[in-house]
């Protein structure tokens, strides 16, 4: 059994650590088979001799091998005894601390290897490591007193216990280098201490990693903690590992409540919970998640939107933990939100009409763009103090009814609900909890249908409310003053877009106000294009030409009124009208389809933009009734005349026969009365045909017939015709005329100088002179006739063109007048386009004048005056 | 020979004074009608110089009357003067387009009316 043993061991000694020393083996091995052989022979006499030499042999051995040891190793050793004296110094000792061991050896204590205090500060530390309660080991009496606590901490502990602990060393230089210091105890055969050996590592390049390790972390974490993104380390069950300050104070925790949560979702408010859970799902299973949009409410109570990102470490075994980062996008999003719902919004009125439809669209992109299910436009009727909703707008899926029906309904005072509120107050106005606010008249229909928060923006036109915007969501949002800024923003676009579709509804129903006129007038119009084609019918024109509208479109107009068949030729009013390109005005007969033509009054007038014609619109009037009735009134004056002469006639040829003593002589006084009888027969007549003269003129049923006229000729008639009443009353004619040539009809003029000298003859002294002159001037010809009679007053000058107007009432009967000359006479000048009036002649008589303009600068504007008397 | 006038009205007053007019200022020879139909018997039989002939009567008008007594071969030469009350321009027109020697307006002066037809007639003896 021994021997085996000793084999065995003998066998691994040689075959392991010594294989360079053969002869130990073979010692051994013979050794072993000796033993073998002898088991009995000697075993005793022996045995104690062949250990002896076993035994110094092994300690040469063992001298040699700590020799070796010593002389190779890497570490610092160096023993001391106990007053300090150093005893070894291997060769590491020598590198490290820069003396020689000759110069150390049996010359330097312990305490000069240390920088100052050194030795002291780690002895404090070592005897406070100790445990107290344990009695203090025995320590020789010359032991050194630097080295007491040292001694005392290596005789605490068995030498397994003992741990090591760092210390300065000093080297030659002074220089110092931190180490691990392992120290054991020199003891005596006696077992007593009598020296320490220390064993010592460099810690210089330990340190220099650690401290690189350490600034590396440092640096990193200080990135993570500096980080504006929030980050978080998980573990793959859920629990919070790391959290940086921008992850705590999105949530509101702090790093040990994080760590007491049971899950990654648990931080979170409840209405993400489902959707983080599941992002965390995701990525422990191997799906990286990128800047995956969440909306969350910080600690604040502010919305913030971040991009999420989690990815998960994986080893061999399995997940590791799971990195989750997330990008703070609120701001970003917010002034994506707002330039893409200002670009939707300008978009939406851009290319809309009907106002309704365009507000409904800019409701559906407001909710799409604020996560809100319902929307209403309330317009403010400023008229009747109400605002009431116009528009509504409800996100498809659940239930809307109650809430849609009572905002359709409900129409509020000002003031009054919350648009009634946001028209008053003209700002935004949010309601977190719609079901609890009791200023909000529709909570109950918002609880039926889940709507939680909502808020109201008004919509202005300068300073004025004219709408109130208003949304709602299903989900609690807190008040968010960058939305409500936004959607204020919008709201400006949406005043102008109404304030514009409103001005367009206006036109429109101008347009239909208009149409409404022009088809209920009874009054033909006709609107014509630049080319005089009709573009324009009323059903009145239709009406009167006996065609449908539709048919008369894009038709030539003066063909439609005149066909072929009516050869209206050059005079034709009408085309004249068209011709002249200006406003004109006059009678014509216009052909119905059925061939039977009508008589009209038309009027023409152009239509010019921006000084261009476009068009021009006639309007034109059925007069037949108006000429039927003329007619009639024609018939009526006729008889009338007739009947009033007939008797005249009778009348006056029997007392003209009589007053002559035609028939025998009469006493003078019945020849005075006969003579009076016959002037004022006289006088009847000639007041029945001035009547007469003047209803046929003003009626317009006595036109002019104008032709050339020799003026000075047409004077020089007159005086020749009333030269016997000039003569009778001893007056003097006299003409002062130039040739002037005017376009005139003569007739009617020769009326006119007529009735003027005869005024003159008869208000004039006898010997007295009456004179007519002719002037000219660049636009026309002035007549005067003067006279040097009894003049006329300033404020009759005027009065007298009137009819029966007379200077004096008793004129007519003493000057056998009808009162009703000057009238006539102002008519016949007015259809000429001229000017009558009176002067005062110096301080005795009067002179009057008619202007009558040249026919070429008057044309069209003479029938207009014609037409304009009728 | 005095002038022999043939004068063609319905109202006895304007017959009666005209011929007395024109009998004791010019001393002609007046015969009268009442009307239409029997001044152009009274034509035809008398064959006068001139006729004086009132529009306005009833059943056969002047102008119509003149018509007939133009067409008729015996009358058609004798000079018509028509004798009217209308003073309308119209009508003036329509009377003197008829192609009749006058038109004389009522009421006529009795001094006058004489000298007016010879004038109108070109009588220059009267």
């Amino acid at each position: 059994m021994c021997c085996l043993v000793g084999a065995v061991v003998l066998a691994r000694y040689g075959s392991s650590e010594d294989q360079a020393n053969p002869w130990i083996f073979w010692f051994a091995a013979l050794w072993t088979i000796a033993q073998t052989l002898l088991i009995t022979v000697a075993i005793s006499s022996f045995r104690s001799a062949l250990r002896q030499g076993q035994a110094e042999r092994q300690l040469e051995r063992v001298a040699r091998l700590h020799r070796s040891i010593l002389d190779s190793a890497g570490p610092v050793m160096i023993a001391c005894d106990l007053a300090g004296h150093i005893s070894l110094f291997n060769p590491a000792a020598e590198r490290m601390l820069g003396y020689r061991a000759a110069e150390v050896l049996g010359k330097l204590t312990a305490g000069d290897l240390f920088p100052e205090s050194e030795m002291v500060r780690v002895g404090e530390q070592l005897a406070a490591s100790m445990p107290a309660a344990k009695p203090q080991p025995d320590v020789p009496a010359n032991t050194a007193e630097a080295l007491l606590p040292y001694i005392r901490y290596v005789a605490s502990f068995p030498a397994s216990r003992v741990r090591g602990f760092e210390m300065r060393y000093r080297r030659r230089d002074g220089s110092t280098f931190p180490a691990m210091v392992y120290l054991s105890a020199v003891r005596s055969s006696a077992g007593s201490i009598d020296g320490l050996v220390s064993v010592a590592v460099d810690l210089s390049a330990t340190r220099r990693a650690e401290y690189a390790l350490r600034e590396s972390e440092e640096r990193y974490r200080d990135l993570f903690e500096n980080s504006a993104e929030m980050i978080a380390t998980l573990s793959p069950r859920g629990r919070y590992l790391y959290v940086n300050p921008a992850w705590q104070n999105l949530f509101g925790m702090d790093s040990p409540q994080f760590e007491n949560l049971i899950g990654f979702e648990s931080a979170f408010p409840p209405e993400v919970q489902a959707e983080a859970a599941a992002l965390f799902h995701k990525a422990l299973h191997g799906v990286r998640v990128e800047r995956h949009p969440l909306r969350l409410q910080n600690s604040a109570g502010e919305t913030v939107e971040v991009e999420a990102s989690l990815s998960c470490r994986r080893e061999e075994t399995g997940p590791v933990s799971v990195r989750c980062t997330f990008r703070d996008v609120t701001q970003q999003n917010r002034r994506e939100r707002r330039l893409r719902i200002q670009l939707v919004v300008s978009q939406i009125i851009g290319e809309t009409t009907s106002m309704d439809e365009g507000l409904a669209r800019v409701l559906e992109a407001l909710c799409g763009t604020f996560s809100c299910e319902f929307a209403a436009l309330w317009t403010v009727d400023e008229q009747q103090h109400l605002i009431r909703a116009r528009v509504t707008w409800a996100a498809r899926g659940r239930s809307s009814e109650d809430f849609t029906r009572e905002t359709q309904t409900q129409v509020s005072a000002r003031g009054e609900g919350l648009p009634g509120m946001v028209w008053s107050q003209g700002k935004p106005c949010w309601v977190p909890d719609l079901r609890q606010d009791p200023a909000f008249l529709r909570r109950g229909a918002a609880r039926l249908n889940g709507f939680v928060s909502g808020w109201a923006v008004p919509v202005r036109v300068g300073n004025q409310v004219i709408a109130v915007i208003e949304c709602f969501s299903r989900q609690l949002i807190r008040e968010d003053p960058d939305l409500l800024a936004t959607v204020e923003t919008v709201c400006g676009s949406v005043g102008q877009f109404m304030a514009r579709a409103g001005q367009e509804a206006r036109l429109r129903q101008l347009d239909r106000q208009r149409a409404f006129i022009l088809s209920s007038v009874a009054d033909g119009i006709i609107g014509v294009d630049s080319s005089n084609r009709i573009a324009f019918v009323n059903p009145a024109a239709a009406r009167l030409l006996e065609q449908p509208e539709a048919e008369l479109i894009g038709r030539e107009v003066h063909e439609t009124l005149h066909p072929a068949s009516v050869a209206c030729g050059t005079s034709c009013a009408t085309r004249r009208a068209f011709l002249a390109g200006e406003g004109a005005s006059g009678q014509d007969a216009y052909m119905r389809e059925s061939g039977r033509s009508f008589p009209v009054e038309f009027a023409l007038m152009p239509m010019v933009e921006e000084g261009a014609p476009v068009g021009s619109v006639l309007s034109f009037r059925d007069i037949s009734q108006r000429y039927a009735l003329d007619h009639m009134k024609d018939e009526f004056i006729s008889t009338v005349s007739h009947e009033l002469r007939t008797p005249l006639t009778s009348i006056r040829g029997a007392l003209g026969l009589l007053s002559a003593g035609m028939l025998g002589q009469v006493s003078d006084k019945a020849s005075t009365l006969l003579r009076i009888a016959v002037s004022n027969s006289d006088r009847l007549v000639r007041l029945i045909n001035d009547i007469l003269d003047l209803e046929r003129m003003q009626s317009g049923r006595a036109p002019l017939a104008f032709r050339s006229i020799q003026l000075e000729e047409l004077a020089r008639q007159a005086i020749e015709a009333m030269q016997p009443m000039a003569d009778a009353g001893e007056v003097h004619l006299l003409c002062d005329a130039v040739p002037a040539h005017v376009e005139a009809d003569g007739d009617r003029l020769q009326q006119v100088l007529t009735n003027l000298l005869s005024n003159a003859i008869k208000f004039s002294q006898p010997q007295s002179i009456v004179r007519v002159s002719i002037t000219r001037s660049p636009d026309g010809v002035t007549l005067s006739v003067i006279d040097q009679g009894r003049g006329i007053p300033g404020d009759k000058l005027e009065t007298i063109f009137d009819r029966f107007q007379q200077v004096d009432a008793s004129d007519s009967r003493q000057k056998g007048g009808t009162g009703l000359g000057l009238a006539i006479c102002r008519t016949i000048v007015h259809q000429h386009g001229g000017r009558i009036w009176a002067e005062q002649n110096g301080n005795q008589g009067s002179i009057f004048r008619v202007f009558l303009p040249d026919r070429a600068s008057l044309s069209a504007s003479g029938e207009e005056v014609a037409a304009g008397i009728s | 020979m005095p002038r022999r006038i043939l004068i063609i009205d319905d109202e006895d007053d304007i017959r009666e004074v005209a011929a007395l007019s024109l009998e004791t200022v010019a001393g002609w020879d007046v015969t009268m009608a009442g009307s239409g139909a029997a001044g152009i018997v009274k034509a035809l039989e008398q064959q006068p110089d001139a006729i004086l002939l009132d529009v306005m009567m009833p059943v056969m008008d002047g102008p119509t009357t003149f018509r007939e007594l133009h067409a008729l071969p015996e009358t058609t030469n004798i000079p018509v003067i028509l004798l009217t009350a209308k003073v309308q321009a119209a009508d003036q027109k329509r009377f003197s387009d008829l192609g009749v020697a006058a038109v004389m307006f009522k009421p006529f002066d009795p001094l006058t009316l004489a000298g007016e037809i010879a004038h109108a007639l070109g009588w220059t003896d009267d």
